[in-house]
């Protein structure tokens, strides 16, 4: 089943909820800065993500 | 993998102005001399063109080539042509690599010429390592049966099984209702013409 | 249709369905399944004796339900092939005969009641698919009240009510009273252009049916007033502008704005229609003697899914299926040696189902006529020297072209060269390397990453792009002469699928501060489903990236089109962007990690590989002993 779940974005760090199901693969996209490099924000993305540099990307 | 050291020639484009507007052609052409493998090195204002494609043909014979790579335009457009230009020239055509130092150099970087110069660079370097491990390859040949299946017995499907029959091949077409005629069988008049859809 | 019936070189197989496919290009192979029609279609006259005596009356779907038909029936009268069938699940029953009427009064006695369903195999070059759509069905979308007015029907029952064929010998008459309407409304876009609620697309066909449909009417009847509510009026084609403006000069009205609110009066059966007419802003009501929903076309439900996984096609976001390039190759299936004809890949109107027919037509003929196919020498090849018979090459292949693998057996998967499309998913998941993509090699694409980052590392981005999308649209980017900075250094594969994770650690052991996988849309993918392992291998090496203390950031993830010049021009300048920020220092230090990493997965493999090959002895030896 779909749930909402935090996503986050590896080239603008923009944080975002998805309807996520761990058993489909599906085409995402930051609706920020529009790459698809997101993935699912886990405790150990959260703590990589702290450590990044903000990117100012436009 | 590669037993001896190959024998690369490489093929550097103008593109009349295109990449030489840009890309400092020349300098490219004196870095990929010195290249590992790389025994010849020429510059083309038009490679695709027949003198430029007779100058690579020339330079297998002459230099004895066992690869090419040609830095000129994307592979989208003119692998085919170069393929078949080497294999004129008596090698396999899977043994052709191209660098796209156009669309993806020197289009795209119109205000750095330094920088595109550098990168054209990379891109040949990059396709000369790539050339060093090609291998020849021969493309394999099937033989097809000589007969179609049709799924879909509604207009289409009828017409596509007519056509196929009347260029003289045996065809099976599947309905799986009793009647062919699908959707349209059950229309009055079809337009724009206004006749009868049976 | 009748041709069809009669051409030698056609054989009709109808009551057929098709239930396995096999094969690959030139050299297919079909089950076909030609279920019990009851009836011998070659002896029966059509003399219709059966039906009169049979006891059964249902709901003829010919007739959209309008009339009724026997449980043995003819289709309609130009039935192809003209013979009556024997639908078993409204018949009474056979076992024991419970009635068997029909079988009595026929004199041909072509009548079997205990017919079966059987089998036929074919072997055939080609395949073309033209399992068509359905009709919209407007009950899933109630705001017009078809379940609960009579006189709201949908287009489909109009044309039955309109033919000389139909049920009402082509008088139309509305359903409440068998009145003759005199004026009649018409509904467009009836699950058709709804985004949020129905089909997000034009349906293609029922502006110029409604056109139609008023033409005929007032062919039919001069008196008769048509309304037309429609979003936009769609002409586009040849000959239809002057359709619609025939339509206009008769004087049917078209008013812009679909109905709001749609009621029956009970007691006279009148249909009244409130619509805001979006040129002038007012709300207007209208009352009519029938209401007409113009539904539109949807994909398949059953049976072309069912020929749809047979052939692991894919399709569209709108459920049509996928070609193998839109301008290119429209006719042609992403499996080669499968064509397209008809609606089954977008909904079109029967000029330019016959056309895309024919255009099939032609290219499975040029196939048949070859006589042979060439197949680009980009294929896998599975070594055995390694494999431990894991089988994920098997299960990921799109194509299916890898034969399952039997350790018990000794059986080592193999790919079928003319089934693979030379994606390179299988070599890039296979855990021992014991694949290799002929002319696309990991030494060729390593060595070209050696390449790249030999000289100033640090200025550079390794990028991977596939050869229809993202390099393509690289290729639009040029065209367009859309400008970025020189800092990204692309690496062409078939495709994004072909990019192992050994290709991105080799490139961290080496230097790159920033990594870019890039390949198709998941909808635009040229190997089916490729990019979905892509996808899931990244992933998965950001998270190894997270345990070998490295920012997951340096490798990125891109889908971009081959129309996607601007897209691309952005992510080169976004690339351009993180390279800045990438330090020395953590390059350095992610260099030292990532070589230890690999030495360990190196290490693994090796013992894997001893194994696998001390398996492959012990397989060989019992197989000497049982000779
Ligand atoms: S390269 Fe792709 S198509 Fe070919 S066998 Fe491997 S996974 Fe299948
Ligand atoms: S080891 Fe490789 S080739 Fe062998 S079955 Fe597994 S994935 Fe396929
Ligand atoms: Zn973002």
């Amino acid at each position: 089943m779909a749930e909402s779940t935090t996503f986050y974005c590896l080239r603008c760090q923009n944080r975002f909820p998805v309807q996520y199901d761990p058993k489909e693969v599906k085409e995402r996209s930051c609706p920020r800065c529009g790459s698809n490099s997101v993935r699912k924000e886990t405790p150990a993305a959260a703590e990589t993500q702290a450590r990044s540099p903000s990117v100012k990307i436009g | 993998m590669v037993q001896k050291l190959p024998r690369i020639g490489v093929f550097v484009c103008d593109c009349g102005l295109n990449i030489a507007g840009v890309v400092d052609t020349a300098e490219v052409s004196r870095y990929a001399a010195t290249l590992p493998g790389v025994v010849a090195v020429i510059r083309n204002r038009y490679t695709c063109a027949d003198p430029g494609q007779n100058e690579i043909k020339k330079a297998i014979a002459e230099h004895n080539l066992d690869r090419v790579v040609i830095a000129s335009c994307t592979p989208k457009i003119h692998e085919p042509t170069f393929r078949k230009c080497v294999a004129e020239g008596g090698l396999n055509p899977y043994l052709m690599e191209m660098a796209n130092i156009r669309e993806h150099c020197s289009w795209v970087h119109q205000a750095d010429r330094a920088g595109a110069t550098e990168k054209a660079k990379d891109l040949v370097r990059s396709s000369v390592a790539r050339a060093t491990c090609l291998q020849p390859q021969d493309e394999a040949i099937f033989p097809v049966t000589g007969a179609a299946l049709v799924i879909g017995g509604g207009v289409a499907g009828i017409q596509a099984a007519l056509d196929l029959g009347d260029l003289g091949h045996k065809v099976y077409l599947v309905e799986k209702e009793p009647t062919i005629g699908g959707i349209m069988a059950a229309l009055d008049k079809t337009y724009p013409t206004m006749d009868c859809s049976i | 249709m009748m041709d069809a019936g009669r051409h030698p070189k056609v054989e009709l197989l109808t009551d057929s369905e098709v239930e396995e496919i096999s094969g690959f290009v030139g050299n297919f192979r079909a089950r076909i399944r030609r279920k019990a029609r009851y009836v011998d279609e070659k002896a029966c006259t059509s003399c219709g004796e059966c039906a009169k005596v049979c006891p059964v009356v249902v709901p003829d779907e010919y007739q959209q339900g309008l009339s009724s038909r026997r449980a043995i029936y003819l289709p309609f009268p130009q039935a192809v092939p003209s013979s009556y069938a024997l639908n078993m699940s409204d018949c009474l029953g056979v076992r024991p005969i419970a009635c068997g009427k029909c079988v009595e009064v026929c004199d041909k006695k072509c009548i079997d009641l205990d017919m079966e369903d059987r089998f036929l195999d074919i072997e055939i070059g080609t395949i073309v698919v033209a399992t068509g759509l359905d009709v919209y069905d407007p009950r899933a979308q109630d705001e017009y009240g078809y379940t609960r007015f009579e006189n709201v029907i949908t287009s489909m029952e109009f044309e039955r009510l309109i033919c000389a064929g139909g049920p009402t010998g082509g008088h139309l008459i509305r359903p409440s009273d068998r009145k003759t309407p005199k004026r009649i409304g018409f509904v467009q876009c009836v699950g058709s252009r709804a985004p949020a609620r129905a089909a997000p697309y034009c349906s293609n066909v029922c502006c110029m049916n409604t056109v139609k449909d008023t033409l005929l009417i007032s062919e039919h009847d001069p008196d008769a007033v048509s309304h037309v509510f429609y979003t936009d009026m769609r002409a586009f084609g040849k000959g239809f502008e002057d359709l619609y403006r025939r339509s206009r000069e008769a004087g049917v009205r078209y008013v812009r704005g679909l109905p709001g609110h749609v009621k029956q009066d009970p007691k006279t059966g009148d249909v009244r229609v409130t619509v805001e007419n979006t040129l002038t802003g007012d709300l207007e009501r209208y009352e009519v003697d029938l209401l007409v929903l113009s539904v539109g076309l949807v994909p398949k439900k059953n049976g072309g899914n069912k020929v749809k996984e047979l052939l692991a096609l894919s399709s569209t976001s709108d459920g049509f299926l996928l070609e193998a390039h839109p301008k290119l190759k429209p006719v042609d299936a992403p499996t080669r040696g499968v064509y397209f004809a008809g609606c089954v890949e977008a909904p079109k109107d029967v000029k330019d189902s016959v056309t895309q027919a024919s255009a099939a037509a032609a290219r499975a003929g040029a196939l048949l006529a070859a006589g042979r196919v060439k197949i680009e020498a980009i294929t896998a090849e599975i070594e055995r020297e390694g494999c431990n018979f894991c089988g994920r090459c098997a299960r990921v292949c799109p194509y299916h072209a890898i034969t399952e693998s039997d350790k018990k057996r000794g059986l080592y998967p193999v790919v079928i060269q003319a089934a693979c499309a030379g994606c390179g998913t299988c070599a890039a998941e296979c855990p021992n390397d014991t694949i290799t993509m002929r002319h696309f090699t990991d030494l060729q694409l390593l060595g070209q990453v050696d390449a790249i980052l030999e000289e100033k590392p640090m200025e550079k981005v390794v990028a991977f792009a596939c050869n229809w999308c993202s390099y393509a649209g690289g290729d639009t980017c040029g065209t367009s002469r859309l400008q970025y900075p020189p800092s990204v250094r692309l690496i062409r594969t078939m495709c994004s699928g072909r990019v192992d994770e050994d290709f991105v650690w080799h490139a961290f052991e080496k230097g790159a501060p920033l990594v870019l996988v890039s390949g198709c849309h998941f909808s635009d993918c040229h190997y089916i489903s490729a990019v979905t392992w892509t996808q899931q291998r990244v992933e998965k090496i950001w998270i190894q990236m997270e345990k070998l203390g490295m920012r997951p950031e340096r490798l990125q993830l891109d889908w971009i089109s081959a129309a996607e010049g601007q897209k691309f021009a952005r992510v080169m300048r976004q690339m351009d962007e993180l390279l800045k920020q990438i330090t020395p220092e953590e390059v350095e230090q992610s260099k030292k990690a990532v070589a230890e990493f690999l030495r360990q997965k190196r290490e693994k493999l090796e013992k894997r590989k001893a194994k696998a090959a001390e398996g492959a002895g012990a397989l060989a030896a019992a197989a000497l002993e049982k000779s």
